[in-house]
């Protein structure tokens, strides 16, 4: 840790700095000044403990802009309030709140206040601090022992060697002629060292790493994978313990929350009484129709056809000639487990009463699942309807072509 | 195909390999782990496991080795590692676990109704229970049911927490000498039919059954097999809250046991001796609010009703006349009514003499005698168009009389219709019990075999019923948890829960509805029906048993479908019956009864009744009953001694500090509390307090968890089982927790108090009905002076589309209370305890408010229940920071749960205190349900199967209020939508408004012309509470009507 | 003569050749002594185990929820809030006494507009921690922040919570520049009388290299006026701005238009109590009766009676208005204040805050410092009576009597409360012994010794 106050590297004499007078009382000071501005020097400057009344005309310091900025800083402030409020508030998520206008300026009243006087206030600090550029690490008349005195009770008069009207001898005299407490021509300052003590260093470059830090975290939870769930401290409402829709429960012996309704239990409006539509059912043996319910019109055969599409035809095919997809793939991979999904073109499948297919659809057959759980009632009608169809195709002979078309063949 | 199901999902199986499989499973112990996990272990390795997953295309089932599981299995198994997917500080993992086979017409996250019925000392309500994803989560009214008519009272809208509560027993437990055994039902099985296989060589000589009562037809033919099998078995009923009274007045009058079927609608006149016919305990208590509802529109011909009671009961709250005597003076007063109406009436000769006029010191007293005059002019008046009902703790010479009344006044067949009574098993609950209690103390019973009930707890302090079970050589209970007596009984059998077992019950008119169960028996417990069977060697299914019994009137298949369906079996009503009324003789009255209405020397009356909430004490585990406020005294968490202050102030006894009441050498400690609309010299004692093997809710020895409330069994005896007589109370200095009562308006300092009288009419706006009919829109006078209402804005938005708002008929409500739990159920509402409710922190979304007006000795009563008003300028939203309450466009001031940080100012600012605030995590650190933590807890798991999904689980910090069950609401549009079209009126129904059995509250679209609630809204009665206020609430109360006797005035 | 030295180090008169040495002597030597005087280490460490209770009790609250205090329905706010408002009035004193005095130029406030400055920011700074700990879930304060979020939410703006919150920011943000750029020059002084290196760099880097060269005093000039100008209706917002959290709601008690009036005087009042009760000590202490005079005293004491006045007029008026209204819920709130289950409260409040600032009508009392420092804690108790009085009588019986309530602090509330005590002398005792108690560049500016006329030279 290197210390400000070692001895100087290089010997040999400093250039002069200029030439440091001091005064115990303001009413000198005063004095020395109006001297030192009427003898036109520039590059000087006055140091006393508090602000002295009256040197400002004295030295002819010219008024400072810092006011101009403060106001600005207010406006800047006052603005952000009334943008903020109204965006937020009112433009980008409205809220309806107590039947009130989505945009009201009394409500907004005292937040612009404050922001206004927030922005003003910090400006007014940090335009001091600049305007004085201030943080100032080393003064060169710190080297003076006796200029630590013009933080307490004495008052310091300094004209700089870099002015252009400074010349050794005659500023000296100029400012004898102001009957000073003491004159001190000062040298330029070599005991300060011009680099930052390294310790100094070494604590702000940590400092900037260290803070980087969570930074590349962030960075690293975004942009990489992770099988472990998110870190999530406080759960608040994010986990409930209440079971929505197919959750697990392990007090159950399938972990599952979900139960099954008791055999035979009837719920409210599944009393199914039409033992057609809902069974396809007549009496003891499968219906042969269409259940009176049942209308079967363009509508449901668009329906039928698109239902068709979408559960028969992985397996069955679009078709029906059970050559589905899926059912090509099983084929392939041979793995001896496969059922064969049958042709629903062929006879036995034409033959067989609706009831019977409804039956096949709704509780599955062999490898095929029931499809009751997944396709509404009417539509399984649909489906059937649409495979009626099918087969129809499948099964035509010339003679079902209108005249005019069998020309074409 | 059956036996592949069965391997696939164990839960398709039938119910008892499912029982048996959830015993094992279901963890007993916050360390024990579910088997399965071994099995799953195991399953990881086995070879046809890895191959069946190797294979993309699963074999047809037929084709599996017989052992190989399958993937579903798989599957299922993975599902159970939820309950390791530990919480920690990581976001918690959720798996989806879709039924492999997924019954026909179930869609995942869908709720369905299903027809049921909940039995309660013999009578049935038809109830429909909601269910999701086949786990009932809420219970409303069957409107199909004659007993309910879709109104519940708050005890079935608990019950659904019966089944998921942990406390419950979760298996039979052996027990002799100090020690307790867990056993199986394989076990107990065993037992059981080497035990009574022996019983049989012996015709069953020394076995006696004590059952609760049951209107089961199944259960009676069981019994008739049970008893032929048994021939020296004795069998016998025992209910706490019933008294013979009822039954042996009917034997008196007619000279058979009778029902009586009151129809209050067609009545003008209605008096009621000690009976609250609003009360759990009376038959048909939820039809009744309805029919007295309707029959008291002050628009139609408004019925008046006169209350003669010992104190303020729930339908004494209704009455426009109340007189408050003791009990014991009940008898005199009919005894006079008797002699003044029959003297005016005239009746016919065969009717018998009337009574004499009692001399006594009662109908002395100037406003006593007033009063009787104008009432017996008042029935006489309406002969014909008048009701007289005996209350059923009542002796059976008041119900005597009260059937003659009716009589005379020409009222059977018009406002009351009798049935016989063919369920009557016996004279005599009370004498039966004596019996078996001698029986136990003389060591004639070998075998005792409980059927549900408590007896060690229910029973008469005086028959010292608790120690005398142990007597028994082999003592047997069947119940739900493992209670009072199961811990004094050798054996202990875990029973199944109403809505886990099939079942068959009558509704009060005799009705049968088929009980049946919304989910198999998460312990495994059993019906009683499966136990008799059990017994009888008999291995059909209850469901089987049921379709036997009903055979007759339900002969196909199809039929039985539409019975369990609708809930009702058409047509099996008991048929109509007209006894002819005997000439009674002069009723005995002492001089206590004759006395005056002053404290006779420091001899009190003290009363026994079930409480509104736990009932006899079967219900003291629910912690939402225990947490429900006492309807009247508004009291949680425990039962007072209800005594007039006069009374108290004569006997040194204090409000709210403790004091004994001793009968008979007995003494109970517990707090007292001053009661206005108390008779004189009587002190009221709730019943189904102080259990010490109830729970973690209600009190639990063992665990060291202390009694909810003092046990009053103690005080009774066989002679004074309503009300005994010589009682005396005196102030005591034991240290008792300070009583929670949720809203204090009436002991408040006498600022408060000022204040609270001074602002009451204009908070709930009341007027006589002559008043009404001179100015129907008597409640704007009523309204707080106040400039005219201006706002500074015109509204943002003018509420097109939906525009959703309540009313509240303050004239059809009750203050039954079944409204608030059936919030709570619908909104997974935290319970707080004891301890928070005393410091206000309850966290019921909807209260019901209780005034009392006038003189304490007789004040009168008003119930308003209080949800969110909805206001629209919501003096709430302005003020929070963060926006976690905004306004919905159909008007719904909406809570936003997880954007609350909990400032808790839109609390300050609601001018009604409706909101609520989550203090602690009560929901799962504090009691919650039931006091179980920490989320894994396994009967964390169990209870928390009560949440309603479609509703948060608010946690700690936030605040909440009612939403108008806004998930109903959403529902019902996205149903609305998927069908493109509109929402008819009626079809969204809130879920105070469901529960509601007076029909008192009405929601719907303010902007539907044709709706109810904008009727409602336009009505002359209706008022906005606080109006002047200029929140625009979308609440509306339509003002109450009284329909005082002018010559009462 | 250790023993006296030990009691007090500052006895002997402050050394240096001419009036401004001896100003900065006397100040500066506080900083510099090696020891303070033992009742400095008494009173540190009582401040110092109230504080472990301060962070005990808030820990416990948040880890546990905060039930574990008294808070209830319909008394949703207690303690918390109360405490938040009582500290926010005292930080009003200081700000006040640099700014308002400043511009009204009365030179006396430079005795003690330091260390009232320092009371105001450390009360702030007491007062800031409430409204944090007090919500539901103390971990999500933020979300009262405009802080683009995922859930694309925003304050809402319309809350006087929400003013509140820049209110409260905006005044400590300002208070502590104000206070901190009053101090620049002072540090200045410390640094250059530094004897170590460390206490060199340390004042050195808080000074920022300031060497009071006319130039900077000049625009130093321009920005403190600046702010003294900003500061200024600044106090009175923020006062006024805290009491709409309970004029725009609808309480009866709550909603009435006086309330920010009311508060600023109130906390006028109990801020410049506050001053007195640490100046007495302060002086004594640290020696610095040279500096902070019987008069300065006097004058102090002299507006305590005056706002003591204001706030008893606001006290009858409320019950005026409630009367004027008509309106029968704002009568009852008041008639129940005094009389009712809060009547205790209520008059406890009244005695302090009305009643004992009258006893300096009498010269003898109000020249006394015990008088002083007595009726000074005694305004404390009864300022932090009156809020309390507002909150809770207000809120325990509102609209509807079925909701009415009690509240009942538990024993967390009572250490939260003295708790925050334990965070305030903690950091004040900090500043007295290691910041410039008193502006000594200011006090040396308006020393006669500092009115220089060249002219007769």
């Amino acid at each position: 840790m290197s210390h400000p106050h070692e001895p100087p590297k290089d010997t040999g004499p400093a250039p002069l700095h200029g030439l440091l007078a001091e005064y115990t009382t303001p009413a000198e000071i005063i004095a020395a000044s109006r001297k030192v501005r009427d003898a036109g020097f520039s590059r000087w400057d006055t140091y006393t403990p508090f602000p002295v009344h009256g040197i400002d005309k004295a030295m002819g310091i010219r008024m400072t802009i810092l006011p101009w900025i403060v106001l600005g800083a207010g406006l800047t402030g006052l603005t952000t309030a009334i943008l903020l409020q109204w965006w937020t508030n009112s433009y980008d998520y409205p809220w309806l709140i107590s039947g009130k206008p989505m945009w009201s300026i009394p409500a907004n009243v005292p937040i612009m206040f404050e922001l206004t006087v927030l922005f003003s206030g910090l400006t007014a600090l940090i335009a001091m601090l600049v305007l004085n550029n201030l943080p100032f690490p080393s003064h060169p008349l710190d080297s003076v022992r006796r200029f630590a005195r013009s933080t307490d009770d004495h008052f310091f008069l300094f004209v700089e060697a870099a002015d252009p009207k400074f010349d050794e001898a005659a500023t000296k005299a100029l400012l004898d002629s102001t009957h000073p407490h003491a004159i001190e021509s000062v040298l330029e300052d070599r005991s300060t060292p011009d680099t930052l003590p390294t310790g100094i260093i070494y604590v702000l470059v940590i400092l900037t790493v260290a803070s980087a830090v969570p930074f590349a975290l962030a960075a690293k939870a975004r942009y990489t994978l992770s099988r472990t769930p998110r870190i999530h401290i406080i759960q608040d409402m994010d986990a409930q313990p209440k079971y929505k829709a197919q959750r697990g429960n392990p007090v159950f012996p399938d972990g599952r929350a979900t139960r099954i309704a008791e055999a035979e239990t009837v719920a409210v409006g599944e009393l199914h009484e039409d033992d057609h539509f809902f069974r396809g059912k007549d009496g003891d043996n499968w219906a042969r129709t269409f259940p009176p319910g049942f209308r079967a019109d363009e509508l449901a055969m668009q329906r039928g056809q698109e239902r068709f599409g979408i559960y028969c035809t992985p397996c069955h095919g679009f078709g029906g000639e059970g050559n589905g997809m899926v059912s090509k793939r099983a084929e392939e991979l041979a793995q001896g487990t496969w059922t064969p999904p049958t042709n629903l073109t062929e006879a036995r499948i034409r033959n067989m009463a609706v009831g019977e297919l409804f039956n096949t659809i709704t509780n599955g057959v062999r490898n095929m699942p029931p499809y009751g759980p997944q396709i509404p009632t009417s539509d399984r009608w649909a489906i059937i309807l649409y495979l009626r169809a099918l087969e129809r195709g499948h099964s035509a002979t010339v003679a079902d072509l209108e005249p005019a078309e069998r020309t074409g063949l | 195909m059956s036996s592949l199901k069965k391997k696939a999902l164990p839960m398709l199986a039938g119910g008892a390999e499912q029982t048996a499989a959830s015993t094992e499973a279901a963890p007993q112990h916050g360390s024990g782990r579910p088997r399965f996990w071994k099995s799953f272990a195991e399953l990881e390795n086995t070879p046809e496991f890895r191959a069946s997953l190797e294979r993309e295309f699963a074999a047809p089932p037929t084709d599996l080795p017989p052992d190989a599981p399958e993937r579903r299995r798989f599957v299922q198994l993975m599902g159970a590692s939820l309950g390791l997917a530990g919480v920690g500080c990581h976001w918690q993992e959720d798996k989806i676990l879709p039924l492999t086979r997924r019954p026909e017409g179930t869609i995942p996250g869908t709720t369905k109704r299903y027809a049921t019925a909940m039995e309660l000392d013999g009578v049935a309500v038809g109830l429909h229970a909601t269910s999701y994803d086949g786990r009932p989560i809420k219970i409303d009214g069957n409107p199909l049911h004659p007993e309910s008519l879709g109104g519940t009272s708050a005890l079935h809208q608990a019950s659904v927490l019966g089944v998921y509560d942990p406390d419950r027993s979760d298996k039979p437990w052996k027990r002799s000498g100090g020690t307790a055994a867990a056993s199986s039902w394989q076990a107990a099985a065993e037992f059981l039919n080497t035990h009574f296989g022996r019983l049989k060589g012996t015709r069953g000589y020394g076995l006696r059954v004590l059952s609760e009562r049951s209107s089961s037809p199944t259960l009676a033919l069981l019994k008739q097999r049970f008893l032929a099998a048994f021939p020296q078995a004795r069998w016998s009923v025992y209910e706490p809250t019933s008294g013979d009274g009822a039954r042996a007045g009917s034997l008196l009058a007619f000279g058979k046991a009778h029902r009586a079927l009151l129809k209050p609608e067609a009545a003008q006149v209605i008096l009621t001796l000690d009976a609250d016919l609003f009360a759990p305990d009376f038959p048909g208590h939820l039809a009744l609010a309805r029919s007295i509802a309707r029959g008291r529109s002050p628009d139609g011909p408004m019925s008046r009703i006169y209350a003669v009671e010992p104190m303020y009961t729930l339908l004494g709250g209704v009455a426009d006349h109340r007189l408050p005597v003791r009990a014991e003076q009940v008898k005199t007063i009919a005894a006079a009514l008797d002699a003044k109406v029959s003297e005016l009436a005239k009746p016919l000769a065969e009717l018998g003499a009337a009574q004499a006029l009692p001399k006594s010191e009662l109908l002395g007293e100037a406003s006593v005698a007033k009063f009787l005059d104008a009432l017996a002019k008042d029935l006489v008046a309406n002969s014909g168009k008048s009701l007289v009902v005996a209350g059923p703790s009542q002796p059976a010479e008041v119900h005597a009389l009260a059937h003659r009344l009716n009589a005379v006044l020409g009222n059977v067949g018009r406002t009351v219709r009798y049935v016989e009574d063919t369920l009557a098993e016996n004279d005599s609950d009370l004498a039966e019990l004596k019996q078996l209690a001698d029986d136990l103390a003389k060591d004639r019973v070998d075998t005792l075999l409980v059927l549900g009930g408590n007896p060690a707890y229910t029973a008469p302090g005086e028959l010292a019923f608790d120690t005398l079970v142990g007597r028994a050589k082999t003592s047997i209970h069947l119940s739900l948890y493992d209670d009072e007596t199961s811990q004094r009984c050798t054996w202990h059998l875990n029973a199944a829960h109403y809505l886990e077992s099939w079942g068959d019950a009558r509704a009060w008119d005799g009705t049968i509805s088929i009980v049946q169960p919304l989910i198999a028996p998460i312990y495994g417990g059993r019906s009683s029906i499966e136990l008799l069977a059990l017994l009888l060697g008999d291995t059909t299914k209850a469901l089987d048993l049921v379709k036997a019994t009903h055979q007759a009137a339900l002969p196909n298949e199809r039929a039985f479908r539409k019975a369990v369906h609708d809930g009702v079996i058409a047509g099996s009503a008991f048929p109509a019956a007209t006894p002819t009324l005997q000439g009674l003789k002069p009723v005995t009255l002492d001089e206590r009864a004759l006395g005056g209405k002053k404290l006779q020397n420091g001899q009190l009356e003290v009363t026994f009744g079930p409480c509104l909430k736990v009932f006899d004490g079967r219900f003291a585990n629910l912690a939402w009953l225990q947490e429900l406020p006492e309807p009247l005294t508004k009291l949680t968490w425990d039962n007072a001694a209800l005594i007039a202050p006069a009374t108290a102030a004569e006997l040194g006894v204090k409000d709210g500090e403790a004091c004994t009441v001793t009968v008979g050498g007995k003494t109970v400690t517990l707090p007292a509390l001053w009661v206005p609309g108390r008779a004189e010299g009587s002190v009221h004692l709730a019943l189904g307090y102080g259990r010490t093997a109830a729970g973690q809710v209600a009190g639990h020895a063992k665990s060291e968890v202390a009694p909810v409330g003092a046990n009053a069994y103690a005080l009774r005896t066989v002679a004074g089982y309503h009300a005994a007589t010589g009682g005396s109370a005196a102030f005591s200095n034991a240290d008792l927790p300070r009583l929670s009562t949720t809203n204090d308006i009436y002991n408040l300092d006498k600022i408060g108090h000022e204040g609270a009288e001074e602002r009451a009419p204009e908070l709930v706006r009341e007027a006589t009905l002559a008043e009404y009919k001179k100015d129907p829109r008597f409640v704007e006078s009523r309204e707080e002076p106040h400039p005219p209402l201006l706002s500074l804005w015109v509204p943002p938005v003018s509420y097109e589309g939906h525009k959703w708002g309540m009313a509240i008929d303050l004239n059809k409500c009750v203050g039954c209370g079944s409204c608030v739990t059936a919030c709570q159920a619908e909104n997974n509402i935290p319970v707080v305890g004891k301890k928070n409710v005393a410091m206000g922190r309850e966290m019921l979304w909807l209260r019901v408010d209780r005034y009392y007006q006038g003189e304490p000795e007789n004040a009168k009563v008003t119930f308003q229940p209080i949800p969110c008003q909805q206001c629209e300028n919501a003096p709430c939203e302005q003020v929070c920071p963060v926006g976690a309450t905004i306004h919905s466009h159909e008007g719904l001031n909406d809570m936003v749960y997880n954007r609350c940080i909990g400032t808790r100012y839109c609390s300050n600012n609601c001018p009604y205190k409706v909101r609520r605030f989550n203090y602690f995590n009560y929901n799962v650190n504090e009691i919650g349900i039931t006091p179980y933590t920490p989320t894994d807890d396994p009967k964390m798991k169990v209870k928390s199967m009560v949440f309603n999904p479609d509703v948060t689980v608010r946690s700690r910090g936030v605040m909440e209020k009612c939403t108008f069950c806004v998930q109903r609401i959403q529902n019902a549009k996205i149903k609305a939508k998927n069908v493109k079209q509109g929402i008819p009126d009626g079809t969204i129904r809130t879920a105070c408004q469901d529960s509601c059995p007076a029909e008192a509250i009405v929601f719907g679209d303010l902007n539907d012309s044709g709706s109810q609630v904008a009727a409602a809204h336009a009505a002359p009665r209706a008022y906005a509470l606080l109006g002047e206020l200029n929140n625009h609430p979308r609440v509306r109360y339509l003002g109450r009507v009284r329909n005082p006797n002018p010559e009462l005035g | 003569m250790a023993a006296i030295s030990d009691v007090n180090p500052f006895v002997t008169p402050p050394t240096g050749d001419n009036a401004f040495a001896r100003i900065t002597d006397n100040v500066a030597r506080i900083a510099e002594t090696e020891r303070p005087p033992r009742a400095w280490y008494i009173a540190f460490a009582a401040a110092l185990v109230m504080l472990t209770f301060f962070l005990g009790s808030i820990t416990w609250a948040v880890w546990n929820g905060i039930g574990t205090w008294g808070n209830m329905m319909p008394v949703a706010w207690g303690f918390p809030i109360v405490n938040f408002v009582f500290w926010i009035g005292i930080g009003h004193a200081g700000t006040l006494i640099s700014a308002i005095l400043f511009l009204l130029r009365q030179s006396w406030r430079t005795a003690i507009n330091r260390f009232a400055e320092a009371m105001t920011i450390f009360a702030v700074i007491c007062a800031g921690v409430f409204p944090g700990i007090h919500i539901g879930r103390p971990w999500l304060p933020y979300y009262m922040m405009p802080i683009p979020n995922q859930m694309d939410m925003w304050p809402q703006f319309r809350s006087p919570l929400e003013w509140d919150i820049f209110a409260v920011s905006t005044y400590a943000t300002i208070s502590i520049v104000f206070w901190y750029m009053g101090m620049i020059p002072d540090f200045a002084t410390f640094r250059d009388r530094a004897t170590t290196f460390w206490r060199r760099l340390a004042y050195g880097v808080v000074a920022m290299g300031w060497r009071g060269s006319s130039r900077q005093w000049h625009r130093y000039e321009r920005a403190y006026l600046l702010l003294a100008a900003l500061a200024t209706p600044l106090v009175l917002s923020v006062h006024s701005v805290v009491s709409f959290d309970f004029a725009t709601a609808q309480l009866p008690g709550w909603h009435t238009t006086l309330f920010p009036t009311y508060f600023v005087a109130g906390a006028i009042f109990g801020g410049f109590a506050m001053v007195v009760t640490l100046a007495v000590p302060a002086r004594q202490f640290f020696g610095l009766k040279r500096i902070i005079t019987i008069k300065h005293l006097e004058l102090m004491n002299k507006v305590l009676i005056a706002t003591g006045l204001m706030v008893g007029y606001a006290y009858g008026m409320e019950f005026f208005v409630a009367w004027y209204s008509d309106d029968s819920y704002e009568g009852f709130t008041f008639v129940n204040r005094a009389f009712g289950q809060y009547a205790w409260a209520y008059w406890t409040m009244i005695t302090c805050n009305v009643l004992s600032p009258q006893l300096h009508w009498f010269k003898k009392i109000r020249t006394s410092p015990m008088a002083t420092l007595l009726i000074g804690m005694v305004i404390n108790v009864g300022m932090w009576f009156e809020r309390f009085v507002i909150i809770c009588t207000s809120l325990a019986r509102d609209f509807l009597p079925s909701s009415w309530g009690y509240f009942v602090p538990t024993p967390f509330d009572y250490m939260t409360l003295g708790g925050s005590f334990g965070l305030f002398f903690t950091l004040f005792l900090l500043f007295c012994r290691y910041l410039p108690m008193v502006a000594i560049s200011e006090v040396k500016a308006f020393h006669p010794a500092a009115h220089a006329h060249p002219e007769h030279h």
